[in-house]
């Protein structure tokens, strides 16, 4: 597809469409991957990428956006199959250390309406011996933990935003030279939750905005230069989730994220894969497996990307 | 006394100490020693040799030069006094934003060269802004306490030291820096 992002404008509705459609469609084609059940055993990568499945899933059906619709059918029983089968189920109570990332499936699920005994019936027992905040986590993660309770409805009252942000990198600083690729994942995340991926009002002043808005611009040139696509894509996101930029360098950036999908619709990590030697030079499987390592999580920071654009634009326009 | 006019000061001091030996280290020795001239004389004049027009590049294209081609087309548009089109003030902000992140960007790789030359840019065009601003602080911060720039031991390490490479390097950085720092101090003056 031809890239059709105008120097005066940001990508038009029907771009976006087409190119949330590329991503989904490689998504689909990879669900089993995101089985972190192999051979009676749990596979903690495949774990975290089901759990991070399941949260687009959920922030996809919550946007409902037109023309999305019916391929997140699919998603949906490969989803719920996968957490009901009981050698998942069983996870957050045989390793109550690991319960949170066991849960996070059906606590998605849950924000947007499904309901199992079974998870319910452990989510209290767990919560009740204090298995759900048992691990110590950096500030942003426990923003991230903070937030999924919270907007799966198992905790009523909403967390304490604004001082769980001051706590994170973004709270603490503005100077771009102190974000390195770690802290900068902790300022896309923190602003993904603290407004629920620009769906709800937070708790920012409008100076805290403008001073994140260019933090964010400024490392998004560095990653854009850099060709870590997953970070120009979370980036981008953060910049939607604050009401959207328009400059120089989100649209060059914006091009060039775009850029940078494979004609299958997915997008590397970073864009020495297709050099890397030992990837091309790997079997087919471990290929294909690695193909699905380095993109799968990328791609979904591009289809939650194209969600949140879509979320600004009015679906008539233009 | 000012902040570039004491860097300079102290880089002036280990220049006229320095005796290089070959005839390329001894040009860039004199080269430095007017740069921290201009830097003491605060004019305000930019430095240029030639009177050829440069137009800038589009923004677009700027961010995707190799490190070659991007410092090739900084000192053409760096070394030229020639009056291009005056920039709009929406341009001026995107350039200013622009340059400062690419500045904080190979700042974060390490990479001075490239940064003084951003600067140098930046400077030129009239252009001053948070980024910009710590960017310049981070060159600031790449002195020697002899007065010299650059933290070279690394790539030294990796292509075999020699007294004479180490001198080179060591002054054509340093020159590099002290070009940013001119271009700064004549911005500073004019601002003023």
């Amino acid at each position: 597809m031809v890239l059709q992002v105008r120097k005066s404008s940001m990508p038009d509705y029907r771009f976006l469409r087409q190119q949330a459609n590329r991503s989904l469609d490689w998504l689909s084609s990879r669900l089993p991957e995101f089985s972190p059940l192999d051979k009676g055993r749990v596979d903690s990568f495949r774990l975290k990428a089901f759990a991070e499945l399941t949260l687009v899933y959920a922030s996809l059906v919550e946007w409902d956006h037109r023309g999305l619709r019916a391929k997140l059918i699919r998603w949906k029983t490969f989803i719920t199959t996968l957490c009901e089968r009981p050698a998942f189920a069983q996870g957050p109570r045989k390793q109550p250390l690991l319960a949170f990332g066991y849960l996070m499936p059906y606590l998605s699920l849950r924000g947007i309406g499904y309901r199992s005994e079974y998870y319910e019936e452990t989510l209290r027992t767990l919560s009740s011996d204090g298995w759900l905040k048992s691990m110590e986590l950096v500030p942003y993660r426990v923003l991230d933990r903070e937030y999924v309770l919270w907007k799966s409805g198992f905790v009523k009252v909403e967390p304490p935003w604004r001082r769980l942000y001051l706590a994170t990198a973004a709270g603490q600083s503005d100077n771009p030279f102190r974000f390195d690729d770690e802290a900068t994942y902790s300022l896309t995340h923190s602003i993904f939750y603290l407004t629920d991926f620009g769906k709800r009002g937070h708790p920012l002043s409008t100076s805290s905005v403008t001073r994140v808005k260019s933090l964010a611009e400024c490392l998004l040139l560095h990653y854009w230069r850099m060709g870590f696509w997953d970070l120009v894509g979370e980036l981008l996101i953060t910049l939607n989730c604050l009401g959207g930029t328009d400059s120089v360098i989100v649209r060059g950036a914006t091009v060039a994220f775009f850029s940078a999908h494979k004609k299958s619709g997915c997008v590397a990590a970073k864009s020495n894969l297709d050099r890397d030697e030992e990837f091309s030079r790997a079997p087919k499987r471990s290929k294909r497996d690695r193909e699905f390592r380095d993109c799968y999580h990328t791609t979904l920071v591009s289809l939650l990307y194209c969600g949140t654009a879509l979320n600004q634009i009015p679906p008539h326009s233009p | 006394m000012n902040s570039l006019i004491q860097t300079s000061s102290m880089t002036k001091n280990w220049l006229e100490a320095a005796n290089p030996q070959s005839q390329e280290s001894q040009s860039m020795k004199r080269l430095g020693i007017w740069l921290c001239e201009q830097i003491a004389s605060r004019d305000g004049r930019c430095i240029s040799v030639g009177n050829g027009k440069v137009e800038l590049p589009l923004m677009s294209q700027f961010v995707a030069l190799h490190r070659s081609e991007l410092l090739n087309v900084v000192t053409k548009l760096t070394v030229h006094s020639g009056q291009r089109e005056p920039l709009t003030t929406g341009d001026r902000n995107e350039w200013k934003r622009l340059l400062g992140a690419m500045a904080v960007s190979h700042a974060k790789s390490g990479d001075v060269v490239v940064v003084a030359a951003l600067l140098r840019l930046a400077a030129r065009l009239d252009l001053q802004g948070k980024w910009l601003s710590e960017a310049k602080r981070y060159l600031l911060t790449q002195q020697h306490s002899d007065g010299s720039f650059g933290m070279l031991a690394a790539e030294m390490e990796f292509v075999g030291r020699t007294k004479r490479v180490n001198e080179l390097a060591t002054l054509r950085l340093t020159v590099e820096v002290l070009w940013a720092l001119a271009e700064l101090a004549a911005l500073e003056k004019r601002s003023s």
